[in-house]
């Protein structure tokens, strides 16, 4: 099992969402986060004056699938959400020991299935 | 003519009611959308009560009200208010000054054009929305309040509208449907994107919205007595019983009375009563507001749901056929009994101003549907509608304002 967390711009978790369950993903973790880079800068305006700011609002999108799902998953959260600029941000992929689904106690594979 | 202390105080204190009502309708549609987008909407309310202030001053008011030898608009005599009386009134309000008037109507010319905001939240261009409301007030509130209010050739035919059925709620309502049709659905349009980021704020918005009605239907009287009591009793009642549709529907249809729904309701009531509200008597407003609750519920699921047309926050039903019934209602219940200045309707012996209401109605409805579209597609081909998708999803607050409804110093979205 492996655990893929995608950390994007916000605008695109919707469509990332839904994307991903015709991929065939069930369940997923959804989450709004600060991120910071030493690059990236937003500027708004407070009455008239521009106001430049360094922590942006992100999403965090994470799931758990099966390894065989892997380069699958990967190519739906970059074509759902890559623009080309910068700020898209980025995918981090990990091995996971187990994974137990609460309410039917089964594992693995058959934790993240629709019940 | 003389000035009587006591319809003026009505008058003036109405006028504030009324300006009330249009950052309250900005918070009631605010609530009732995403938050990325609930600044926009925040500032076409409140900006366009700037706008439109001043566009009433330098033109608005002469066009409307001023003499006109055909009927269709009024003449240039009180541009920027020059010469429009002080001490003495005008014979449309015999007995408050001439600028308490012309300012009192203000606040109707304001708030008209920023009822069309609710329909197209969410994806339209600020220039556009600038350029919109000043050619819609233009181009159509202000020839069709001539015709209704400034003894235009409408009113020459016998159309009566006491604070705004044909003028405001069909023209508007309509101008919606337009609106709508013309912008698009929002991207992802579905449950997604229809999400009240802000039920409490909508909540607020509604009940800022009734009580500023009390100065819209019963200010509406000019005058300070049996009038303003009638249009105020009707407008509390009927927007009590239209809630109260409301209210049993949402409670029938989700096993669950809904806070969104019971709001809507009553705003519809008031919306449906507000032709009416000086002309029926209160028994009669009673049994409009159920009418006007089924209509506008029935109404938002034929439009928004069978049709799927994206009028976001319903104004086509909210406002456009609530005002449609309640002007209709004029031709059926007024009673000169209850304003000896009003018609009668059909059950008071006088069939024909069924006839004679409808015909206002359809001339508002063709002229904000038709008129919207017209000046909708003039923008879209100079400067463009709606917003770039890329925007649209980022949300009209940052990419039209910069800024955000909700900032924390814990990071902005963008």
């Amino acid at each position: 099992m492996k655990k893929v967390t995608a950390y994007i711009r916000s605008q695109k978790a919707l469509k990332l969402k839904e994307q991903l369950n015709k991929a065939g993903i069930v369940a997923m973790t959804i989450a709004d986060i600060t991120a910071w880079t030493s690059y990236r800068k937003v500027t708004l305006q407070r009455r008239g004056i521009p106001v430049t700011y360094d922590l942006v609002h992100m999403a965090k999108i994470e799931v758990y699938i099966p390894d065989d799902m892997v380069d699958q998953v990967l190519k739906v959260i970059t074509d759902n959400t890559r623009t080309g600029e910068l700020g898209d941000g980025i995918i981090t992929v990990s091995n996971l020991d187990q994974v137990i689904n609460i309410t039917t106690l089964m594992k693995n594979e058959d934790a993240v299935h629709e019940p | 003519m003389a000035i009587n202390p006591g319809d003026t105080s009505w008058v003036l204190m109405s006028t504030g009611l009324v300006l009330l009502m249009v950052p309250a309708l900005g918070f009631f549609e605010a609530g009732l959308i995403r938050s990325k987008n609930s600044l926009s909407t925040l500032m076409q309310t409140f900006s366009g009560l700037i706008i439109l202030s001043i566009l009433w001053f330098i033109i608005g008011f002469t066009l409307v009200y001023a003499p006109s030898p055909w009927g269709i608009i009024g003449g240039l005599k009180w541009a920027f208010y020059y010469g429009v009386p002080l001490n003495t009134s005008l014979d449309y309000a015999p007995n408050i000054p001439g600028v308490t008037f012309a300012t009192y109507q203000m606040m109707f010319a304001v708030i008209t054009p920023l009822l069309i905001t609710g329909a197209f939240a969410g994806r339209l261009k600020w220039d556009a929305f600038f350029v919109f409301i000043i050619a819609w007030s233009i181009f159509i509130y202000y020839p069709l309040a001539h015709w209704v209010w400034g003894k235009g050739w409408l009113a020459q035919l016998g159309v009566y509208d006491f604070a705004g059925g044909i003028v405001i709620h069909t023209s508007a309502g309509m101008g919606s449907l337009a609106a709508a049709l013309v912008l698009g659905r929002r991207k992802h349009f579905g449950p997604d994107i229809m999400v009240p980021h802000n039920i409490p704020l909508a909540v607020i918005g509604a009940a800022m919205l009734w009580f500023g009605w009390f100065g819209f239907n019963a200010g509406s009287a000019l005058s300070s007595g049996p009038l303003a009591a009638n249009a105020l009793i009707t407008s509390q009642i009927a927007s009590a019983t239209a809630g109260m549709v409301w209210l049993l529907l949402s409670w029938k249809k989700s096993k669950k009375p809904s806070v969104t729904g019971v709001i809507t309701g009553a705003i519809a009531g008031l919306a449906g009563v507000t032709p009416a509200a000086g002309f029926i008597s209160s028994q009669s407003a009673f049994f409009l507001g159920i009418i006007v609750g089924f209509a506008s519920y029935y109404g938002i699921l034929l439009i928004k749901q069978r049709l799927k047309i994206d009028d976001a926050l319903d104004v086509s039903s909210v406002h456009g056929i609530s005002g449609i019934i309640g002007s209709l209602a004029i031709g059926i219940v007024a009673s000169s009994i209850i304003n000896p200045s009003g018609p009668n309707g059909l059950a008071y012996g006088n069939a024909a101003q069924l006839g004679i209401q409808a015909l206002g109605v359809v001339i508002a409805a063709v002229l904000g549907f038709g008129g919207t579209i017209v000046i909708m597609k003039v923008i879209n081909a100079v400067i463009g509608l709606r917003v770039k998708p890329e925007e649209e999803e980022i949300g009209l607050d940052s990419t039209q304002h910069g800024e955000r409804a909700y900032g924390d110093e814990w990071g902005v979205s963008v």
